[in-house]
Protein backbone atom coordinates (compact mmCIF):
# COMPACT_ATOMS: atom_id res chain seq x y z
CA UNK A 1 0.00 0.00 0.00
CA UNK A 2 1.79 3.47 -1.10
CA UNK A 3 -0.95 5.72 -0.54
CA UNK A 4 -4.11 5.94 1.59
CA UNK A 5 -6.47 8.98 1.79
CA UNK A 6 -8.25 10.53 4.67
CA UNK A 7 -11.55 12.34 3.68
CA UNK A 8 -12.31 14.94 6.78
CA UNK A 9 -14.62 17.64 7.85
CA UNK A 10 -13.57 17.82 10.97
CA UNK A 11 -16.53 15.89 12.84
CA UNK A 12 -15.96 13.61 15.35
CA UNK A 13 -16.65 10.49 13.14
CA UNK A 14 -14.24 11.81 11.11
CA UNK A 15 -11.23 12.09 13.79
CA UNK A 16 -12.01 8.48 14.62
CA UNK A 17 -11.60 8.11 10.14
CA UNK A 18 -8.09 9.62 10.74
CA UNK A 19 -7.07 8.04 13.57
CA UNK A 20 -7.59 4.63 11.69
CA UNK A 21 -5.88 5.76 8.28
CA UNK A 22 -3.02 7.75 10.44
CA UNK A 23 -2.59 4.25 12.10
CA UNK A 24 -2.73 2.14 8.83
CA UNK A 25 -0.37 5.00 6.95
CA UNK A 26 2.39 4.33 10.01
CA UNK A 27 1.99 0.65 9.82
CA UNK A 28 2.26 0.19 6.30
CA UNK A 29 4.86 3.20 5.82
CA UNK A 30 2.06 4.37 3.14
CA UNK A 31 1.88 8.43 2.72
CA UNK A 32 -1.01 9.93 4.28
CA UNK A 33 -3.05 11.90 2.08
CA UNK A 34 -5.58 14.44 4.54
CA UNK A 35 -8.65 15.62 2.28
CA UNK A 36 -11.70 18.08 3.09
CA UNK A 37 -13.43 19.38 0.83
CA UNK A 38 -14.66 22.77 1.09
CA UNK A 39 -18.04 24.73 0.78
CA UNK A 40 -20.59 23.97 2.92
CA UNK A 41 -21.96 27.61 3.89
CA UNK A 42 -25.46 28.19 5.07
CA UNK A 43 -27.26 30.85 3.77
CA UNK A 44 -27.44 32.41 6.66
CA UNK A 45 -23.66 32.91 6.69
CA UNK A 46 -23.46 34.06 2.91
CA UNK A 47 -26.14 36.25 4.35
CA UNK A 48 -23.87 37.95 7.18
CA UNK A 49 -21.34 37.75 4.53
CA UNK A 50 -23.30 39.77 2.20
CA UNK A 51 -23.44 42.41 4.53
CA UNK A 52 -19.58 42.81 5.50
CA UNK A 53 -16.96 43.24 3.63
CA UNK A 54 -16.15 39.02 4.30
CA UNK A 55 -14.78 37.52 0.85
CA UNK A 56 -16.89 33.93 0.46
CA UNK A 57 -13.34 32.75 -0.97
CA UNK A 58 -11.75 33.44 1.32
CA UNK A 59 -13.92 32.77 4.12
CA UNK A 60 -14.22 28.73 2.85
CA UNK A 61 -10.27 28.55 1.83
CA UNK A 62 -9.36 28.98 5.66
CA UNK A 63 -11.96 26.78 7.09
CA UNK A 64 -11.13 24.10 4.99
CA UNK A 65 -6.98 24.93 5.87
CA UNK A 66 -8.24 24.93 9.89
CA UNK A 67 -9.69 21.53 9.52
CA UNK A 68 -6.57 20.37 7.63
CA UNK A 69 -4.04 21.47 9.92
CA UNK A 70 -6.23 19.84 12.98
CA UNK A 71 -5.88 16.99 11.10
CA UNK A 72 -2.57 17.12 10.30
CA UNK A 73 -1.55 17.91 13.72
CA UNK A 74 -3.98 14.28 15.00
CA UNK A 75 -1.84 12.15 12.17
CA UNK A 76 1.29 13.71 13.32
CA UNK A 77 0.54 13.02 16.86
CA UNK A 78 0.29 8.92 15.86
CA UNK A 79 3.30 9.42 14.60
CA UNK A 80 2.75 9.80 10.93
CA UNK A 81 5.43 11.59 8.97
CA UNK A 82 4.84 12.04 4.90
CA UNK A 83 1.24 13.85 5.38
CA UNK A 84 -0.36 15.98 2.35
CA UNK A 85 -2.87 18.24 2.77
CA UNK A 86 -5.42 18.71 0.11
CA UNK A 87 -8.65 21.08 -0.15
CA UNK A 88 -11.28 19.78 -2.76
CA UNK A 89 -15.03 21.70 -3.77
CA UNK A 90 -18.49 20.72 -4.56
CA UNK A 91 -20.58 17.91 -4.43
CA UNK A 92 -18.62 15.82 -1.28
CA UNK A 93 -19.39 12.69 -3.26
CA UNK A 94 -18.04 13.45 -6.93
CA UNK A 95 -14.99 15.73 -5.22
CA UNK A 96 -14.01 12.51 -2.99
CA UNK A 97 -13.80 10.17 -5.59
CA UNK A 98 -12.13 13.28 -8.13
CA UNK A 99 -9.45 13.25 -5.61
CA UNK A 100 -8.67 9.39 -5.08
CA UNK A 101 -8.33 9.60 -8.96
CA UNK A 102 -6.13 11.85 -9.02
CA UNK A 103 -3.50 11.12 -6.21
CA UNK A 104 -4.02 7.32 -7.46
CA UNK A 105 -4.68 6.36 -3.92
CA UNK A 106 -4.73 2.58 -2.67
CA UNK A 107 -6.89 3.16 0.13
CA UNK A 108 -10.03 5.61 1.05
CA UNK A 109 -10.82 6.24 4.75
CA UNK A 110 -13.93 8.04 5.50
CA UNK A 111 -16.41 8.50 8.43
CA UNK A 112 -19.90 6.77 8.00
CA UNK A 113 -22.08 9.93 8.71
CA UNK A 114 -20.88 13.81 8.00
CA UNK A 115 -24.22 14.98 6.65
CA UNK A 116 -27.35 15.47 8.64
CA UNK A 117 -30.03 12.93 8.98
CA UNK A 118 -32.33 14.68 6.56
CA UNK A 119 -30.04 15.63 3.73
CA UNK A 120 -28.64 11.94 3.74
CA UNK A 121 -32.12 10.75 3.34
CA UNK A 122 -32.93 12.92 0.53
CA UNK A 123 -29.42 12.60 -0.94
CA UNK A 124 -27.60 9.11 -0.04
CA UNK A 125 -25.55 9.23 2.27
CA UNK A 126 -21.52 10.52 1.08
CA UNK A 127 -19.98 7.04 2.36
CA UNK A 128 -22.63 5.25 0.63
CA UNK A 129 -21.81 7.09 -2.74
CA UNK A 130 -17.95 6.22 -1.89
CA UNK A 131 -18.14 2.92 -1.37
CA UNK A 132 -20.26 2.78 -4.55
CA UNK A 133 -18.17 4.52 -7.15
CA UNK A 134 -14.52 5.34 -5.66
CA UNK A 135 -12.08 3.36 -7.68
CA UNK A 136 -10.13 1.93 -4.88
CA UNK A 137 -10.78 0.22 -1.43
CA UNK A 138 -12.75 1.96 0.80
CA UNK A 139 -12.74 1.67 4.66
CA UNK A 140 -15.98 3.18 6.46
CA UNK A 141 -15.20 4.05 9.80
CA UNK A 142 -18.09 4.11 12.18
CA UNK B 1 12.02 51.26 -15.71
CA UNK B 2 12.56 49.96 -12.11
CA UNK B 3 9.65 47.05 -11.70
CA UNK B 4 6.40 48.53 -9.42
CA UNK B 5 5.37 47.83 -6.02
CA UNK B 6 2.30 45.33 -6.00
CA UNK B 7 -0.50 47.65 -5.53
CA UNK B 8 -3.63 47.26 -3.53
CA UNK B 9 -6.41 48.82 -3.65
CA UNK B 10 -8.98 49.38 -0.47
CA UNK B 11 -11.43 51.62 -1.21
CA UNK B 12 -14.61 53.02 0.21
CA UNK B 13 -18.18 53.16 -1.49
CA UNK B 14 -17.88 56.72 -1.46
CA UNK B 15 -14.96 56.71 -3.27
CA UNK B 16 -15.54 54.14 -5.88
CA UNK B 17 -18.54 56.03 -6.88
CA UNK B 18 -16.63 59.38 -7.22
CA UNK B 19 -14.63 58.16 -9.28
CA UNK B 20 -17.27 56.51 -11.09
CA UNK B 21 -18.97 59.79 -12.10
CA UNK B 22 -16.12 61.98 -12.71
CA UNK B 23 -15.59 59.49 -15.46
CA UNK B 24 -18.72 58.90 -16.38
CA UNK B 25 -19.54 62.41 -17.23
CA UNK B 26 -16.97 62.88 -19.85
CA UNK B 27 -19.98 62.06 -21.95
CA UNK B 28 -22.32 65.29 -20.70
CA UNK B 29 -19.63 67.09 -20.46
CA UNK B 30 -17.72 67.14 -23.89
CA UNK B 31 -20.74 66.47 -25.92
CA UNK B 32 -23.39 68.74 -24.08
CA UNK B 33 -25.31 69.49 -27.38
CA UNK B 34 -25.86 65.48 -28.12
CA UNK B 35 -26.60 65.07 -24.26
CA UNK B 36 -28.97 67.90 -23.99
CA UNK B 37 -30.73 67.30 -27.00
CA UNK B 38 -31.38 63.60 -26.21
CA UNK B 39 -32.39 64.84 -22.76
CA UNK B 40 -34.60 66.89 -24.24
CA UNK B 41 -36.38 64.13 -25.97
CA UNK B 42 -36.57 61.42 -23.72
CA UNK B 43 -38.25 63.77 -20.79
CA UNK B 44 -40.72 64.86 -23.86
CA UNK B 45 -41.49 61.16 -24.50
CA UNK B 46 -42.30 60.52 -20.94
CA UNK B 47 -44.70 63.32 -20.27
CA UNK B 48 -46.11 62.55 -23.57
CA UNK B 49 -46.90 59.06 -22.30
CA UNK B 50 -48.08 60.32 -19.32
CA UNK B 51 -50.63 62.23 -21.14
CA UNK B 52 -51.56 59.41 -23.09
CA UNK B 53 -52.01 57.16 -20.12
CA UNK B 54 -54.43 59.93 -18.19
CA UNK B 55 -55.61 59.61 -21.82
CA UNK B 56 -56.40 56.14 -21.54
CA UNK B 57 -57.76 56.76 -18.03
CA UNK B 58 -60.35 58.54 -18.64
CA UNK B 59 -61.44 56.51 -22.27
CA UNK B 60 -62.23 53.93 -19.89
CA UNK B 61 -64.24 55.70 -17.34
CA UNK B 62 -66.56 57.38 -20.63
CA UNK B 63 -67.01 53.41 -22.74
CA UNK B 64 -67.43 51.78 -19.44
CA UNK B 65 -69.79 54.71 -18.42
CA UNK B 66 -72.01 53.87 -22.24
CA UNK B 67 -72.04 50.52 -21.52
CA UNK B 68 -73.69 51.04 -18.37
CA UNK B 69 -76.24 53.20 -19.64
CA UNK B 70 -76.38 50.87 -22.90
CA UNK B 71 -75.48 54.04 -25.25
CA UNK B 72 -74.51 52.33 -27.95
CA UNK B 73 -73.66 55.04 -29.89
CA UNK B 74 -71.26 56.04 -27.49
CA UNK B 75 -69.81 52.73 -27.16
CA UNK B 76 -69.04 53.03 -30.90
CA UNK B 77 -67.17 56.86 -30.73
CA UNK B 78 -64.99 55.49 -27.39
CA UNK B 79 -63.83 51.97 -29.60
CA UNK B 80 -62.77 54.22 -32.45
CA UNK B 81 -61.42 57.22 -29.90
CA UNK B 82 -59.07 53.86 -28.58
CA UNK B 83 -57.05 53.30 -32.23
CA UNK B 84 -55.57 56.69 -32.08
CA UNK B 85 -54.94 56.89 -28.29
CA UNK B 86 -53.68 53.15 -28.83
CA UNK B 87 -51.36 53.94 -31.88
CA UNK B 88 -49.98 57.19 -29.97
CA UNK B 89 -48.69 54.63 -26.78
CA UNK B 90 -47.77 52.28 -29.10
CA UNK B 91 -45.29 54.85 -31.38
CA UNK B 92 -44.30 56.37 -27.97
CA UNK B 93 -43.01 53.01 -26.19
CA UNK B 94 -40.91 52.75 -29.54
CA UNK B 95 -39.79 56.00 -29.22
CA UNK B 96 -38.73 55.59 -25.64
CA UNK B 97 -36.56 52.53 -26.97
CA UNK B 98 -35.48 54.52 -29.76
CA UNK B 99 -34.28 57.14 -27.34
CA UNK B 100 -33.38 55.43 -24.78
CA UNK B 101 -30.73 53.01 -26.53
CA UNK B 102 -29.42 56.07 -28.38
CA UNK B 103 -28.06 57.81 -25.18
CA UNK B 104 -27.11 54.57 -23.68
CA UNK B 105 -24.97 53.41 -26.84
CA UNK B 106 -23.61 57.37 -26.91
CA UNK B 107 -22.90 57.31 -23.07
CA UNK B 108 -21.11 53.94 -23.61
CA UNK B 109 -19.15 54.91 -26.48
CA UNK B 110 -17.60 57.88 -24.68
CA UNK B 111 -16.74 55.80 -21.42
CA UNK B 112 -15.45 53.35 -23.27
CA UNK B 113 -13.32 54.99 -25.54
CA UNK B 114 -12.11 57.08 -22.18
CA UNK B 115 -10.78 53.62 -19.87
CA UNK B 116 -9.64 52.51 -22.98
CA UNK B 117 -7.57 55.74 -23.30
CA UNK B 118 -6.21 55.68 -20.08
CA UNK B 119 -5.70 51.74 -19.96
CA UNK B 120 -3.37 51.52 -23.19
CA UNK B 121 -1.44 54.52 -22.77
CA UNK B 122 2.20 53.97 -21.81
CA UNK B 123 1.70 50.34 -21.53
CA UNK B 124 -0.49 50.18 -18.76
CA UNK B 125 -2.78 47.75 -20.09
CA UNK B 126 0.44 45.07 -19.27
CA UNK B 127 1.48 46.96 -16.50
CA UNK B 128 -1.70 46.61 -14.63
CA UNK B 129 -1.83 42.62 -15.16
CA UNK B 130 1.18 42.13 -12.79
CA UNK B 131 0.80 45.12 -10.17
CA UNK B 132 -2.96 45.62 -9.24
CA UNK B 133 -4.99 43.78 -6.95
CA UNK B 134 -8.65 44.49 -7.47
CA UNK B 135 -7.93 45.38 -11.22
CA UNK B 136 -8.32 41.84 -12.51
CA UNK B 137 -10.10 41.00 -16.09
CA UNK B 138 -9.88 44.63 -17.11
CA UNK B 139 -11.24 42.92 -20.79
CA UNK B 140 -14.59 42.70 -19.32
CA UNK B 141 -14.64 45.84 -16.83
CA UNK B 142 -14.07 47.97 -19.98
CA UNK B 143 -16.68 45.80 -22.57
CA UNK B 144 -19.47 44.60 -20.18
CA UNK B 145 -19.02 46.33 -16.67
CA UNK B 146 -18.85 49.89 -19.08
CA UNK B 147 -22.29 48.76 -20.81
CA UNK B 148 -24.29 48.10 -18.02
CA UNK B 149 -22.86 51.21 -15.49
CA UNK B 150 -24.43 53.33 -18.67
CA UNK B 151 -27.59 51.25 -18.98
CA UNK B 152 -28.67 51.27 -15.87
CA UNK B 153 -28.70 54.57 -14.94
CA UNK B 154 -30.67 56.13 -18.24
CA UNK B 155 -33.36 53.29 -17.38
CA UNK B 156 -33.64 53.66 -14.06
CA UNK B 157 -33.71 57.95 -13.67
CA UNK B 158 -36.14 58.11 -16.69
CA UNK B 159 -38.21 55.18 -14.76
CA UNK B 160 -37.97 57.10 -11.73
CA UNK B 161 -39.37 60.35 -13.39
CA UNK B 162 -41.99 58.47 -15.15
CA UNK B 163 -42.66 57.18 -11.69
CA UNK B 164 -43.08 60.69 -9.87
CA UNK B 165 -44.99 62.61 -12.32
CA UNK B 166 -47.49 59.20 -12.70
CA UNK B 167 -48.12 59.07 -9.02
CA UNK B 168 -48.40 62.82 -8.95
CA UNK B 169 -51.18 62.81 -11.69
CA UNK B 170 -53.00 59.97 -10.49
CA UNK B 171 -53.10 61.01 -7.07
CA UNK B 172 -55.31 63.97 -8.74
CA UNK B 173 -57.94 61.68 -10.37
CA UNK B 174 -57.97 58.82 -7.45
CA UNK B 175 -59.07 62.44 -4.82
CA UNK B 176 -61.36 64.11 -7.81
CA UNK B 177 -63.34 60.47 -8.56
CA UNK B 178 -62.89 58.94 -4.82
CA UNK B 179 -63.91 61.58 -3.00
CA UNK B 180 -64.86 60.81 0.65
CA UNK B 181 -65.92 57.83 2.16
CA UNK B 182 -68.22 57.84 5.18
CA UNK B 183 -66.78 55.25 7.80
CA UNK B 184 -68.97 53.90 11.01
CA UNK B 185 -66.65 53.39 14.06
CA UNK B 186 -67.06 52.58 17.34
CA UNK B 187 -70.52 54.61 16.89
CA UNK B 188 -69.68 57.80 15.44
CA UNK B 189 -69.09 58.45 11.53
CA UNK B 190 -66.18 59.28 10.23
CA UNK B 191 -65.65 60.87 6.83
CA UNK B 192 -62.04 60.96 5.08
CA UNK B 193 -61.66 62.50 2.52
CA UNK B 194 -59.67 61.02 -0.63
CA UNK B 195 -59.55 58.08 0.91
CA UNK B 196 -58.31 56.43 -2.34
CA UNK B 197 -54.85 58.62 -1.76
CA UNK B 198 -55.00 57.50 1.71
CA UNK B 199 -55.91 53.79 0.21
CA UNK B 200 -53.14 53.20 -2.28
CA UNK B 201 -50.56 55.10 0.11
CA UNK B 202 -51.20 52.68 2.88
CA UNK B 203 -51.08 49.66 0.06
CA UNK B 204 -48.12 50.90 -1.17
CA UNK B 205 -46.32 51.18 1.95
CA UNK B 206 -47.36 47.99 3.18
CA UNK B 207 -46.13 45.92 -0.21
CA UNK B 208 -42.75 47.93 -0.09
CA UNK B 209 -42.09 47.19 3.47
CA UNK B 210 -42.96 43.58 3.01
CA UNK B 211 -40.22 43.54 0.21
CA UNK B 212 -38.06 45.32 1.99
CA UNK B 213 -38.69 42.83 5.17
CA UNK B 214 -38.17 39.76 2.44
CA UNK B 215 -35.67 41.18 0.29
CA UNK B 216 -32.98 43.26 2.13
CA UNK B 217 -30.01 40.92 1.46
CA UNK B 218 -31.39 40.66 -2.27
CA UNK B 219 -29.01 44.01 -3.44
CA UNK B 220 -25.63 42.65 -2.00
CA UNK B 221 -26.46 39.38 -3.03
CA UNK B 222 -26.62 40.42 -6.52
CA UNK B 223 -23.79 42.26 -5.81
CA UNK B 224 -21.64 39.51 -4.57
CA UNK B 225 -22.64 37.29 -6.97
CA UNK B 226 -21.71 39.73 -9.91
CA UNK B 227 -18.43 40.13 -8.09
CA UNK B 228 -17.96 36.24 -7.61
CA UNK B 229 -18.47 35.66 -11.12
CA UNK B 230 -15.69 38.42 -11.98
CA UNK B 231 -13.26 36.89 -9.56
CA UNK B 232 -14.15 32.94 -11.39
CA UNK B 233 -13.73 34.38 -14.90
CA UNK B 234 -10.17 36.21 -13.42
CA UNK B 235 -9.26 33.03 -12.43
CA UNK B 236 -9.99 31.09 -15.26
CA UNK B 237 -7.81 33.97 -17.25
CA UNK B 238 -4.76 33.05 -15.19
CA UNK B 239 -5.40 29.44 -15.81
CA UNK B 240 -5.35 30.19 -19.46
CA UNK B 241 -2.56 32.77 -19.13
CA UNK B 242 0.46 30.37 -17.34
CA UNK B 243 2.86 30.00 -19.65
CA UNK B 244 4.22 26.84 -19.22
CA UNK B 245 2.43 25.73 -16.05
CA UNK B 246 4.56 23.30 -13.52
CA UNK B 247 2.29 20.08 -12.18
CA UNK B 248 2.49 21.52 -8.86
CA UNK B 249 1.30 25.30 -9.77
CA UNK B 250 -0.73 23.29 -12.35
CA UNK B 251 -2.97 21.47 -9.19
CA UNK B 252 -2.86 24.56 -7.03
CA UNK B 253 -4.57 26.66 -10.34
CA UNK B 254 -7.23 24.10 -10.79
CA UNK B 255 -7.85 24.54 -6.82
CA UNK B 256 -8.78 27.61 -7.01
CA UNK B 257 -10.77 27.71 -10.04
CA UNK B 258 -12.64 24.80 -8.37
CA UNK B 259 -12.68 27.40 -5.08
CA UNK B 260 -14.02 30.31 -7.12
CA UNK B 261 -16.63 28.17 -9.03
CA UNK B 262 -18.19 27.04 -5.56
CA UNK B 263 -18.40 30.67 -4.63
CA UNK B 264 -20.21 31.81 -7.13
CA UNK B 265 -22.95 28.88 -7.29
CA UNK B 266 -23.29 29.52 -3.51
CA UNK B 267 -23.76 33.13 -4.14
CA UNK B 268 -26.44 31.85 -7.18
CA UNK B 269 -27.97 29.36 -4.28
CA UNK B 270 -28.36 32.38 -2.32
CA UNK B 271 -29.87 34.30 -4.86
CA UNK B 272 -32.16 32.01 -5.82
CA UNK B 273 -33.78 32.10 -2.25
CA UNK B 274 -33.57 35.84 -2.08
CA UNK B 275 -35.58 35.73 -5.26
CA UNK B 276 -38.09 32.97 -4.23
CA UNK B 277 -38.79 35.22 -0.85
CA UNK B 278 -39.42 38.69 -3.48
CA UNK B 279 -41.35 36.70 -5.50
CA UNK B 280 -43.82 35.43 -2.97
CA UNK B 281 -44.47 39.25 -2.48
CA UNK B 282 -43.90 40.52 -6.33
CA UNK B 283 -46.61 38.24 -7.31
CA UNK B 284 -48.86 38.47 -4.50
CA UNK B 285 -49.19 42.21 -5.02
CA UNK B 286 -49.73 41.48 -8.85
CA UNK B 287 -52.83 39.11 -7.71
CA UNK B 288 -53.88 41.87 -4.68
CA UNK B 289 -53.74 45.31 -6.00
CA UNK B 290 -56.98 45.23 -8.75
CA UNK B 291 -58.50 43.26 -6.36
CA UNK B 292 -58.12 45.89 -3.49
CA UNK B 293 -58.51 48.77 -5.73
CA UNK B 294 -61.83 47.04 -6.83
CA UNK B 295 -62.67 46.24 -3.36
CA UNK B 296 -61.90 49.84 -2.13
CA UNK B 297 -64.36 51.45 -4.25
CA UNK B 298 -67.11 48.78 -4.16
CA UNK B 299 -69.02 50.81 -1.02
CA UNK B 300 -69.49 53.60 -3.27
CA UNK B 301 -70.33 52.08 -6.27
CA UNK B 302 -73.08 49.97 -4.91
CA UNK B 303 -74.31 53.07 -2.69
CA UNK B 304 -74.80 54.29 -6.26
CA UNK B 305 -72.31 57.74 -5.42
CA UNK B 306 -69.77 56.21 -8.32
CA UNK B 307 -70.82 55.04 -11.95
CA UNK B 308 -69.40 51.96 -13.45
CA UNK B 309 -67.13 54.61 -15.34
CA UNK B 310 -65.60 55.89 -12.38
CA UNK B 311 -64.90 52.37 -10.78
CA UNK B 312 -62.94 51.40 -13.53
CA UNK B 313 -61.21 54.71 -14.12
CA UNK B 314 -60.35 54.93 -10.19
CA UNK B 315 -58.96 51.01 -10.17
CA UNK B 316 -57.05 51.62 -12.80
CA UNK B 317 -55.89 54.76 -11.06
CA UNK B 318 -55.61 53.14 -7.79
CA UNK B 319 -52.85 50.29 -9.57
CA UNK B 320 -51.06 52.69 -11.83
CA UNK B 321 -50.23 54.92 -8.78
CA UNK B 322 -49.20 51.78 -7.00
CA UNK B 323 -47.35 50.44 -9.47
CA UNK B 324 -45.26 53.83 -9.90
CA UNK B 325 -44.86 53.11 -5.91
CA UNK B 326 -43.01 50.10 -7.17
CA UNK B 327 -40.14 51.44 -8.59
CA UNK B 328 -37.52 51.12 -6.16
CA UNK B 329 -39.14 47.52 -5.05
CA UNK B 330 -39.09 46.54 -8.95
CA UNK B 331 -35.54 47.96 -9.99
CA UNK B 332 -33.79 46.54 -7.05
CA UNK B 333 -31.83 43.76 -9.28
CA UNK B 334 -30.97 46.65 -11.87
CA UNK B 335 -29.52 48.72 -8.90
CA UNK B 336 -27.61 46.29 -7.41
CA UNK B 337 -26.31 45.28 -10.96
CA UNK B 338 -25.46 48.96 -12.18
CA UNK B 339 -23.63 49.34 -8.26
CA UNK B 340 -21.36 46.04 -8.76
CA UNK B 341 -20.51 47.17 -12.68
CA UNK B 342 -20.06 50.58 -11.86
CA UNK B 343 -18.02 49.75 -8.55
CA UNK B 344 -15.73 47.72 -11.12
CA UNK B 345 -15.39 50.07 -13.68
CA UNK B 346 -14.12 52.45 -10.61
CA UNK B 347 -11.81 50.11 -9.69
CA UNK B 348 -9.89 49.76 -13.09
CA UNK B 349 -9.63 53.81 -12.84
CA UNK B 350 -7.93 53.89 -9.51
CA UNK B 351 -5.71 51.16 -10.56
CA UNK B 352 -4.86 53.39 -13.62
CA UNK B 353 -4.58 56.22 -11.85
CA UNK B 354 -2.25 54.75 -9.02
CA UNK B 355 -0.06 53.48 -12.02
CA UNK B 356 0.17 56.63 -13.20
CA UNK B 357 0.87 58.46 -10.16
CA UNK B 358 3.76 56.01 -9.53
CA UNK B 359 5.09 57.13 -12.98
CA UNK B 360 4.97 60.36 -12.01
CA UNK B 361 7.01 59.42 -9.21
CA UNK B 362 9.60 57.57 -10.95
CA UNK B 363 9.83 60.34 -13.30
CA UNK B 364 11.02 63.03 -10.59
CA UNK B 365 12.89 60.22 -8.96
CA UNK B 366 15.17 59.88 -12.34
CA UNK B 367 15.20 63.41 -13.07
Amino acid sequence: MHRIIVATDGSTTANRAIDAGASLAKATGADLILLTIGGSVTGAELRTLADTAGDLSDTMQSAADKILKQARRRAQRLGVRSITLKTGWGDPGDAIIDAVQRSKADLLVVGRRGQSRLSALLLGSVSQKLASFAPCAVMVVP
Amino acid sequence: MRPFQQISLILDERQLLTRFWQAASVFWRTQTGRAATLAVFLIAVVLLQLLVQVALNLWNRHFFDALERKDAATVWLQAQLFVPLAAGSILLAAASVWGRMTAQRSWREALTLHVIEKWMEKDRCRQLNHLARGSENPEYRISVDVRIATDAPIDLSLAFFSSILTAFTFFGVLWTIGGSIDVNAFGRSVTIPGYLVFGVILYSGMITSLMIIFGHHLTSVIERTNQAEAEFRAAADTFRQEPTPQNRHQVDRRETLHLKLQAVLLWWREFCWQLVRTTLVSHGNFLFAPVVAWILCAPKYLSGAMSLGELTQAAAAFVVVQGAFNWFVDNYQRLADWRSSAHRVATLLLAIDELEAKEGNEKKATS
